[in-house]
């Protein structure tokens, strides 16, 4: 059986399953080895299933669904091979460069670009060996998928460092100091605390796939084809979940509001008209994260 | 007392000032291959649904599927090999796949039943009508039939183009910056690799025109037009890649970087872009030199000619598929980031401070005058004279004289 020259217990890997595998793959027009490509059929195989007793079929199923000549261009540059570097420059480079100067911050997509050019390319070494990025490559998504997904946690990762050191906004400011020429309402400050409980009992009931759908519409702003991408929907399926997910939680809150609090339609409404207009309602300081 | 309506709009604004700062999920945040894994709907059931558990409460995978929604995909080599698919081609193929069976039918239509050919026999049965039907029909049933048989070798995922507009939404003075960003359109770099599918270098040339047009029809002395199978419709296959030269000077270069930062600690930085600590400016001009001592390598449509940038900006050329190449006496003023070659003589390669070179005879370059001094990443070319850049700052330009002018898009 195949296993993984890491060290970890990995489920073994049909020595069959893998030749073929390799051959599928391509691999030999990048000079990989049958030995190589097993090598990382057998790290991915690692990260999906923590059980090396997993049945052999399932392992054998799992693989199949790599995207295996993608999996041979990754492994074979990260062996150094210089037919595959030649392929990458070639494809995946000048993508890689528009795609951070679309998405990074201004001023930096050279760097980004640059930066992550030069750990898929390996310029550290760790007992001995060189360590590129595309060791964290397992197949599971195209590698045009995969490289998207690494620049765009490295474009988060970076905004949210400088971030912390932003001076609080204008827009901030104003949300932040509440207006003192309004006369205190005393209905606003019983009522606020019960629709804040009742929105995040709301959501907290939502399925995490609704939430999800709410807080990329929501707090990221993103369009409904942008989140349809994502999450594999088609814009109207995004556009009636929203919908859906809206009525959802109205109806949830009304009932609580009602139920818990026994107020009237009228009172309802007002509750609804005090949140809506509260400049400092903040759901994230009401509701804590409740771990997934 | 207020409506349905008016309370679903009310949510609707509470949801958006309720949910503008979500806490982080605790825990690690899904590495990029499952987060890649996600968007491509690769997941297992099971770890689908643990990514959203998570990924439903987690600021940070909010703010990266924003980024992942808002860019266009990268070019996809398994796509570029299956390019021929996509719908510019089949802008040629149906219609002249119709044109075929009009012109079978009518060859059957004035000739003896025993000369028939086996194909056009099958063709004219597969696209047979009932009696009484309009030529419409028969257009019809081709298109069906071609649409039905290539919409089934479609790759199931593939990426949208563009952002399609949500004119509903009204954007504030307030948008954070990471949102502000997804607004404009994208540069369809993509587009590239749905157009070329020819050879290696597809990610930097664009089709022909031409590419995809019937040219299976032949007329055999005496018998009128024969309507070819529908597969000799289709473009040739690309020529099989050359092997690899043997050293590439890129590599050699990066090699001796690496030793330099073995003996420089803080350019090591660079390797760590997650690292809170700014980067020092020597770093990352160190880094910088990684990626221009890599080529860029323009292959034509053929995979005959070859250019490859060395050192940012020497050329070499190479007119045997790579086997050997030879460096140009030209050399350009400054780092050159890409190129298109739309024949074996003609190559554009662009580059920083507004640089665009282009060849017509393969030998001999022109710097063409390009308005602005932005740093040019991207360029597709049809010929000599259209070709569409994008700058880093996301604009682009087109030129319908070679070059000589060009328009904001």
């Amino acid at each position: 059986m195949v296993k993984a020259a890491t060290g970890l217990r990995t489920p073994p890997i049909d020595p069959a399953l893998a030749e073929r595998l390799h051959r599928q793959a391509g691999a030999a027009r990048w000079d990989l080895s049958g030995e190589d490509f097993a090598a990382a059929l057998s790290r991915s195989a690692a990260g999906r299933f923590r059980d090396p007793d997993a049945s052999p079929r399932e392992v054998a199923a799992y693989l199949e669904s790599l995207h295996l000549e993608d999996l041979a261009v990754a492994e074979a540059c990260a062996r150094g091979r210089e037919s595959a570097w030649e392929h990458f420059v070639t494809h995946y480079r000048p993508a890689l460069l528009a795609a951070a100067s679309w998405c990074a911050p201004p001023g930096s997509a050279h760097e980004l670009a640059d930066s992550l050019y030069a750990d898929l390319f390996g310029l550290e070494e760790r007992d001995g060996a060189r360590r590129s990025l595309f060791d964290y490559f397992h197949g599971r998504s195209s590698l045009a998928g995969w490289l998207r997904a690494v620049l765009a946690q490295r474009v988060v990762d970076r905004v949210r460092e400088t971030r912390r050191f932003d001076p609080l906004t204008e827009t901030q400011a104003a949300v932040s100091a509440p207006d003192g020429a309004d006369a205190p309402d005393p209905d606003r400050d019983r009522y606020l605390p019960m629709v804040r409980a009742a929105l995040a009992a709301a959501l907290a009931g939502l399925l995490p796939r609704d939430r999800l759908r709410l807080a990329l519409y929501y707090t990221q702003q993103m369009k409904l084809a942008a989140v349809g991408r994502v999450l594999g929907e088609s814009e109207a399926t995004v556009s009636r979940k929203l919908d859906r997910t809206r009525r959802d939680i109205r109806q949830a809150v009304e009932r609580r509001l009602r139920d818990d609090h026994a107020l009237s339609d009228d009172r309802v409404a007002a509750c609804f008209e005090y949140a809506r207009t509260d400049p400092a309602f903040d759901l994230a300081r009401a509701l804590p994260p409740d771990g997934g | 007392m207020t409506t349905d309506r008016e309370r679903d709009a009310a949510v609707d604004r509470l949801l958006g000032a309720a949910l503008r700062t979500p806490a982080n999920a605790p825990g690690a945040c899904p590495p990029a291959d499952e987060l890649a894994a996600f968007v491509e709907g690769t997941l297992s059931a099971a770890e689908r649904d643990a990514f959203e558990r998570h990924a439903a409460i987690c600021a940070r995978c909010h703010q990266a599927l924003a980024v992942i929604g808002s860019t266009e995909p990268l070019a996809d080599t398994r796509r570029e090999r299956r390019a021929w698919l996509a719908w510019p081609a089949l802008r040629w193929v149906v219609p002249a796949a119709a044109i075929l069976a009009t012109a079978a039918l009518l060859y059957v239509a004035v000739q003896p039943p025993a000369t028939v050919p086996q194909k056009t026999a099958e063709m004219a049965q597969a696209t047979a009508v009932p009696a009484g039907a309009g030529g419409g029909g028969e257009h019809a049933a081709v298109d069906t039939r071609v649409a039905a048989r290539l919409k089934a070798s479609t790759p199931a995922a593939a990426p949208a183009e563009v952002l399609s507009r949500d004119e509903s939404r009204e954007r504030t003075a307030d948008t954070p910056v990471m949102s502000r960003r997804i607004q404009p359109e994208p540069p369809v770099l993509a587009a590239e690799s749905r157009t070329a599918p020819k050879g290696e270098a597809a990610q930097n040339q664009a089709v022909p025109p031409t590419a995809g047009v019937v040219g299976g029809v032949s007329a055999p002395p005496g018998r009128g037009i024969v309507a070819a199978p529908l597969v000799q419709a289709l473009p040739a296959a690309p020529p099989p890649p050359t092997a690899a030269d043997q050293a590439q000077k890129a590599l050699v270069d990066a090699v001796q970087f690496k030793a330099r930062v073995a003996e420089q600690p803080q350019a090591q930085v660079v390797a760590r872009p997650a690292a809170a600590a700014p980067v020092a400016p020597g770093a990352f001009r160190l880094a910088e030199s990684v990626v221009i001592a890599a080529p860029v390598v323009v292959a034509s449509p053929d995979g005959s000619t070859r250019w490859r940038v060395e050192s940012g900006s020497r050329i070499a050329r190479s007119r045997d598929g790579g086997k050997t190449w030879e460096v140009q006496a030209f050399r350009a003023s400054t780092d050159l980031l890409a190129g298109s070659a739309p024949s074996p003589d003609v190559c554009w390669l662009v580059g920083r401070n507004g640089l665009v070179l282009l060849t017509t005879d393969a030998e001999h370059w022109d710097v063409r005058p390009f308005p602005e001094r932005a740093d040019v990443m991207a360029i597709e070319s049809r010929d000599a004279k259209n070709a569409t850049v994008t700058t880093l700052d996301r604009r682009r330009f087109v030129t319908e004289d070679g070059g000589a002018t060009w328009t904001i898009r």
